[in-house]
């Protein structure tokens, strides 16, 4: 039986960021994949010859000193990534159908504010007022500075209040407060239920910068590889826990896995989702508390997609890659009830890949949408599924290239849908749980699972463990590395890289 | 709220969500030793009170001193009395 000091479960970005920090502090890994390859959602696809992404396609934090910065270049792979910024005076717009409007939103904390100042002459107070409480949550955040070594986290009055109250508290302009709430798309938390504390940590960056990655998460999965590789981090694809044996003074010996193999390990972590991993544990060394505190958890939003490409002979110069996102009105919290029937959101993203010496325009599409959507045909396999599910493919593509055309009309006569995707698509091919996006919905009041689980030597990390993005999967597991390395090792290992 | 309320809400969450026989729930029963609890079965217990009482409990400072049953019932009583007073 092969023994290693740590075992991660799940290779996404969380997985590998986790499977790699252990390597580099010298223990012997292995990393399971229950897919055929590793990367998660965070892989891309190729159909037709064009790449598009899954699951990552812009973030904050790539500026220097930004927080995504800081852990690429902790991680030593830095190099490896090559941002691509968004054009910072209209990086992302916002068009909300209802009253015709458009609002482009630049980046740059100071730019934001003053475009929103300009949007909004008369709410200068409240938008000063957002800002410098998304500061204050932030900078009282130890986590989002890495040289503050996070041993401390405390959690501060913005993590007990919603979104909605703070900004009820603020202004009462209906059009300020959907595009303040707006970032929601990244989340997929209604207002009223996200803390405002957790929105101010995943807007911050976003409001400094927005960038995408040459390659897209290709080059993650990319650079990643190379690096596991260098600390000698064994990959297991096509495996799973199915069962945990030898279990003394509340800790596990052995792992038996889904093909009959067992193997040892110190340490577990778990980077999959929390009702997945509740699967794995023992019934017997389980509290009804705490089984009933991981079945309370609700799901975030999740998309149905259309991936598509420009084909117009005319090189198009306006073309660039940016967010254009589509609200029918400005009630954000309804938008995002999965028990909404009206029009969804949607998210437009533009983006240029460059590829085998061609350059391709794509634009993929994502609209909100829930697991009750497609409830129907849940059971119902990839590849078998029912005509009715295809009918339902097929209209809802209908209408979002109407809304697309509403918008760009231009793109009418060159736009070619090469692909779509609807919630069951996302978690079967993705090996997701519900097919959300975002993993677990994170609400106020909310514990969720994260660090030591009841079987000691098991723990937690992953988006739905902390906060959701690719910043929040990665720190998740910066922070169970922490409970697990040696303290002054720790501190050595994350300060060693960061100037 | 009354007292009485208080404790048999949180005794029923203990029987409940810690499968404790009623037996051993003693207002001096030392939740750690008598009860079995471990440290890490506290975030648990805090989701579950808060969940019956419909409170706000994350004054880690004050969660992080309870020892016995009894600490438990005061710690809710005084959120009780805050929420009467705000």
């Amino acid at each position: 039986m092969k023994k290693y000091d740590d075992i991660v479960v799940g290779s996404g970005i969380s997985g590998m960021t986790m499977a790699l920090i252990l390597g580099m502090n010298g223990r012997r890994v292995l990393l399971l994949e229950k897919s055929p390859h590793i990367g998660g959602s965070i892989a891309r696809f190729y159909k037709k010859g064009i790449p598009f992404d899954t699951g990552f396609h812009f973030t904050g934090g790539l500026q220097k000193d930004g927080i995504l910065y800081d852990l690429l270049s902790v991680l030593e792979i830095r190099d490896l990534i090559q941002p691509v910024f968004l054009s910072p005076d209209n990086a992302h717009s916002f068009f909300f159908e209802s009253e015709g409007r458009r609002y482009e939103v630049p980046y740059g904390i100071e730019n934001v504010k003053n475009r929103f100042k300009d949007y909004f002459p008369g709410e200068v107070s409240a938008i000063e007022g957002y800002f410098e409480k998304v500061r204050h949550v932030c900078d009282n955040t130890p986590s989002m500075n890495l040289r503050t070594l996070f041993s401390q986290h405390r959690l501060l009055d913005e993590d007990l209040i919603s979104l909605e109250d703070v900004l009820n508290g603020l202004t009462q302009n209906p059009a300020l407060k959907a595009l303040l709430s707006g970032f929601a798309m990244c989340y997929g938390v209604r207002p009223d239920e996200i803390s405002f504390a957790n929105h101010s940590r995943m807007c911050h960056g976003l409001y400094q910068s927005v960038a995408g990655v040459r390659n897209g998460g290709s080059s993650f999965i990319k650079a990643f590889e190379t690096k596991l590789k260098d600390y000698e981090v064994e990959i297991l694809c096509n495996r799973h826990i199915t069962g945990l044996a030898d279990i003394r003074d509340k800790k596990a010996g052995r792992f038996i896995l889904n093909t009959g193999e067992e193997i040892s390990g110190d340490n577990c972590v778990f980077t999959i989702h929390p009702k997945e991993i509740l699967k794995v544990l023992p019934e017997r060394y389980l509290s009804r508390a705490f089984v009933d505190r991981v079945s309370s958890f609700e799901s975030s939003a999740g998309f149905f997609s259309v991936f598509a490409v420009l084909n117009s002979e005319n090189e198009d110069t306006d073309f660039e890659s940016s967010l254009f996102s589509i609200f029918p009105h400005y009630d954000i919290n309804r938008l995002l009830d999965p028990a909404y029937t009206g029009t969804p959101p949607l998210v437009l993203i533009k983006s240029i890949e460059r590829t085998e010496g061609k350059t391709c325009r794509t634009v993929t599409a994502f609209e909100t949408s829930f697991f009750e959507h497609v409830k129907a045909w849940k059971d119902s396999e990839t590849g078998k599924r029912p005509q009715a599910y295809h009918d339902y493919k097929k209209s809802r593509t209908e209408n979002i290239l109407e809304r697309i055309f509403t918008v760009f009309p231009e793109y009418r006569n060159t736009l070619e849908v090469i692909g779509s995707a609807s919630v069951l698509t996302f978690r079967d091919f993705l090996n997701n749980y519900d097919g959300s996006a975002y993993g677990i919905k994170q609400k106020v009041n909310q514990f969720n699972l994260k660090g030591k689980l009841p079987l000691r030597n098991l723990y937690a990390a992953g988006q739905s463990s902390l906060l959701p993005g690719i910043i929040g999967a990665m720190m998740s597991s910066l922070i169970v590395g922490r409970s697990i390395v040696d303290a002054d090792r720790y501190n050595k290992f994350l300060l060693k890289n960061l100037r | 709220m009354t007292e009485q309320e208080i404790i048999e809400i949180t005794n029923r969450v203990f029987e409940e969500s810690f499968e404790l026989e009623k037996e051993k729930l003693k207002p001096e029963a030392q939740i750690f030793t008598d009860l079995g609890l471990d440290s890490l079965d506290i975030v648990d217990l805090v989701a579950a009170l808060q969940k019956n009482f419909g409170v706000n409990m994350r004054n880690e400072e004050e969660i992080r001193n309870i020892r016995t049953l009894q600490d438990v019932y005061n710690f809710i009583s005084a959120i009780k009395e805050r929420e009467v007073t705000n």
